[in-house]
């Protein structure tokens, strides 16, 4: 250390935490922009699961198209015979015998036009009834009717431009739509990441640091049982314990409902035992990570000079515990958290992949990855790759924020 | 010579390690009278900083006080339970550490360090008033009073020590046991930190424990010097007397292998050997094999530690 008294040394200036925010940029350099970049995703998807509502083009749980729509497509042509001159647009259709395929976009469309729906197996058989006169209009997609046209070309014509809605990330096997599942998925899969890394945090910090400040016989308990937690292959683990605890949740859920006088429908009961069973499932999977990394930092922190200082001054056990060790140990803590969350995010999604999370109606990542893998050899891929790519992105922006916050709020690095 | 403030006597600290029982201090007795700055010198690892911390009683786990007695303002602190001796830290006796860059709480500010410090102790006092005080010892200290707002890392290595300081003067303390306070600053900060410390003393009627490896601050600041070899204190005496003519040949030793500028590079005498092993300590005196003067009897008797001369303590068989 140089030698320095103090008239050498420049005053430094005292900023405060949103002014230190907004000059973050200058100073901090790469990490402040990681920590803008992951929270605005945060805020992102966020606002998603606030405003699905709003956001969603369609109902998550509806069929409202063809399944198997690829992203981009869903359009339909209105086709009528040669001639035909009462059909000018769709909305004519109203009232009219409509040709179309079984559980197309086709069907959805003409229904919500008001017409009554002829249904045939193959597109085939759409142009033929219409040939034959026993519909008045057909709607084809867009992508596959201009293929079977030229053979009907001296009975049908195309009545105007394709109509109707694309569905931006396609549709599912059961013809919902993708970017609707997404929107509403994000509200299972944050709910259930971010309460379960709060319960382990808040088990597992409390723990960790009495286990590490106190040491002996308790710390010697706590650990064993943590570690002995901490064994079981995460997702192993949370499996055995979601389908255990499921029975226990339901009966803890209507004993609450009775209390509280109210009633649940069958699929709310379902829908929230799911939640609950998965967060608890998931929570006591990362206490473990919680209680390991606080009780190393508390047993580190504790060697450190200026806990004996504090000592040799006369501070109580709980000052050294308050105002020692646990603002040393909250850089980590943000940064397990959120890396916390992300990976209970995935275990969520593992979880409702193999069936035990969210009953199936219910929009969720995980469970739509795993239907939507299904689909994959045969060339569907979007049913995995856009719920997977939500799971990735969400995942970063956690770590991105919490690796971020942690240099920020490092008062080390606070002056300029 | 006033009245003592702190008597140790016969005191013993063990650390058991997987090769056996070591004991870091074995069986020593030292008084620290009022006023009086006593410097405890010897090489690293005699038992001197563990000595320091015993009285405190802060040794590390397993490290553990097996005998003795420590005796300070008529109280017996091994008695305390551990809450009354906590009141004792702070109130009445503190410590000052060897690495200012560590001792504080990088996320504390200086001025909330002073004011729980001082709020422990004296938890009628209000914030405001803490504050006012910390800023007036800080001054006093040489420190500018703002840079109470200041966090540790905006600190130099001497203000750090400064602040230290002046978080073991923020009560009316009796007793600072300096570990090696000056072991990581340079030279000029040493020797200012040495003045004020001189001057704290004076003006605050201190008593200092100094323990360091460094002879020259102990001729500087000291008024009497123990000197520890292996756990044991060989011998104690003036600070005068002792550089004027050490009794004990460890001491002669030690005093011998400092530089001295004015002799040449052949003058510095290092002792040979090693400092023994405290799980296995030599028999008899403990010094003996590395004794210049080793006698027969030293090899299997224990010197016993007494004043040879008015004032002058020695644990050697030459002076019986």
């Amino acid at each position: 250390m140089a030698p320095q008294s103090s008239e050498t040394i420049p005053k430094a200036h005292h900023v405060g935490l949103i002014a230190r925010f907004f000059r973050g940029a200058k100073w901090y350099g790469a990490e402040w922009y990681i920590t803008v970049v992951g929270a605005l995703i945060l805020v992102v998807v966020f606002l998603m699961t606030v405003l699905a509502p709003q956001l969603a083009p369609y109902d998550a749980v509806k069929q409202v198209a063809s399944p198997f729509t690829p992203p981009g497509e869903g359009r339909q042509i209105l086709i009528v015979r040669l001639g035909e001159t009462a059909i000018q647009n769709p909305a004519d259709l109203a009232g009219l015998a409509v040709g179309v395929r079984a559980n197309s976009s086709g069907q959805f469309r003409a229904l919500e036009l008001g017409a009554s729906v002829e249904k045939y197996y193959e597109i085939d058989l759409c142009f033929q009834a219409l040939a034959d006169g026993q519909v008045a209009a057909i709607l084809v997609e867009e992508a596959v009717g201009p293929q079977f046209l030229p053979a009907y070309a001296a009975d049908l014509q195309q009545v105007g431009e394709p109509f109707g809605p694309t569905f931006l990330l396609g549709t599912d096997n059961l013809g919902r739509d993708v970017l609707s599942r997404i929107i509403f998925g994000a509200r299972a899969v944050l709910l259930v990441a971010v309460i379960s890394a709060g319960v382990s945090a808040l088990v597992g910090i409390p723990l960790g640091l009495l286990s590490g400040f106190v040491g002996g016989a308790p710390d010697r308990i706590i650990s064993l049982i943590m570690d002995s937690i901490y064994s079981f292959p995460g997702l192993i683990l949370a499996i055995a314990m979601a389908a255990v605890l499921q029975l226990q949740m339901r009966e803890l859920l209507n004993h609450v409902a009775q209390a509280l006088g109210a009633s649940l429908s069958g699929d709310q009961t379902a829908v929230l035992t799911g939640t609950m069973t998965t967060t608890v499932a998931i929570a006591v999977v990362y206490m473990p990570t919680f209680f390991r990394m606080v009780r190393g930092q508390v047993l580190a922190i504790k060697q450190q000079l200026y806990v004996e200082a504090a000592r040799s001054l006369g501070a109580k056990a709980a000052t050294i515990l308050n105002r020692y060790i646990l603002p040393n140990v909250i850089p980590s803590i943000v940064v397990v958290f959120s890396v916390n969350v992300a990976d209970a995010i995935l275990t969520e999604a593992g979880l409702s992949f193999i069936g035990l999370g969210l009953p199936p109606p219910t929009p969720d990542w995980g469970y739509d990855i795993s239907k939507g893998r299904q689909f994959l050899p045969s060339g569907q891929w979007w049913m995995v790759t856009f719920p997977g790519l939500m799971i990735v992105l969400v995942a970063t922006g956690f770590s991105m924020f919490g690796e971020g916050m942690s240099e920020i709020l490092n008062p080390r690095l606070s002056d300029s | 010579m006033s009245e003592p403030l702190l008597q140790i006597r016969d005191l013993s600290v063990e650390y058991p390690t997987r090769g056996g029982l070591l004991r870091a201090v074995d069986g020593v007795s030292l008084t620290a009278f009022k006023g009086e700055v006593l410097g405890l010198v010897g090489e690293s690892a005699c038992g001197k900083s563990t000595l320091g911390m015993a009285v405190l009683r802060l040794l590390r786990p397993p490290g553990k006080i097996v005998s003795g007695e420590i005796e300070f303002r008529g109280q017996q602190l091994l008695e305390l339970k551990a809450e009354a001796m906590r009141l004792v830290r702070g109130a009445h006796l503190s410590m000052v550490f060897q690495d200012p860059m560590t001792c504080l709480n990088p996320l504390q500010r200086i001025s909330d360090h002073m004011v729980e410090t001082i709020r422990t102790h004296r938890p009628s006092m209000k914030v405001k008033a803490a504050r006012q005080h910390a800023g007036a010892l800080l001054d006093r200290l040489g420190i500018a009073t703002e840079r109470l707002n200041d966090y540790p890392h905006q600190l130099s290595g001497g203000m750090r020590q400064r602040v230290m300081i002046g978080l073991a003067l923020a009560l009316d303390v009796d007793l600072i046991v300096a570990d090696e306070p000056t072991t990581s600053l340079d030279v000029i900060v040493e020797a200012q930190f040495l003045d004020q410390l001189r001057e704290l003393k004076d003006q605050f009627g201190l008593t200092i424990i100094l323990i360091t490896h460094n002879i020259g601050i102990v001729a500087e600041l000291a008024d009497r010097v123990a000197v520890m070899y292996a756990a044991k204190i060989v011998e104690l005496a003036d600070v005068s007397a002792l550089f004027g003519k050490p009794l004990h040949p460890y001491s002669q030793g030690l005093l011998k292998s400092v530089p001295n500028i004015r002799l040449s590079d052949d003058c510095l005498e290092i002792m040979s050997g090693a400092p023994p092993d405290l799980i296995n300590p030599p028999q008899g005196c403990r010094f003996h094999p590395r004794c210049p003067r080793v006698m027969d009897r030293c090899r299997s008797e224990v010197p016993p530690f007494d004043e040879v001369q008015p004032g002058r303590w020695t644990a050697c068989w030459l002076y019986e």
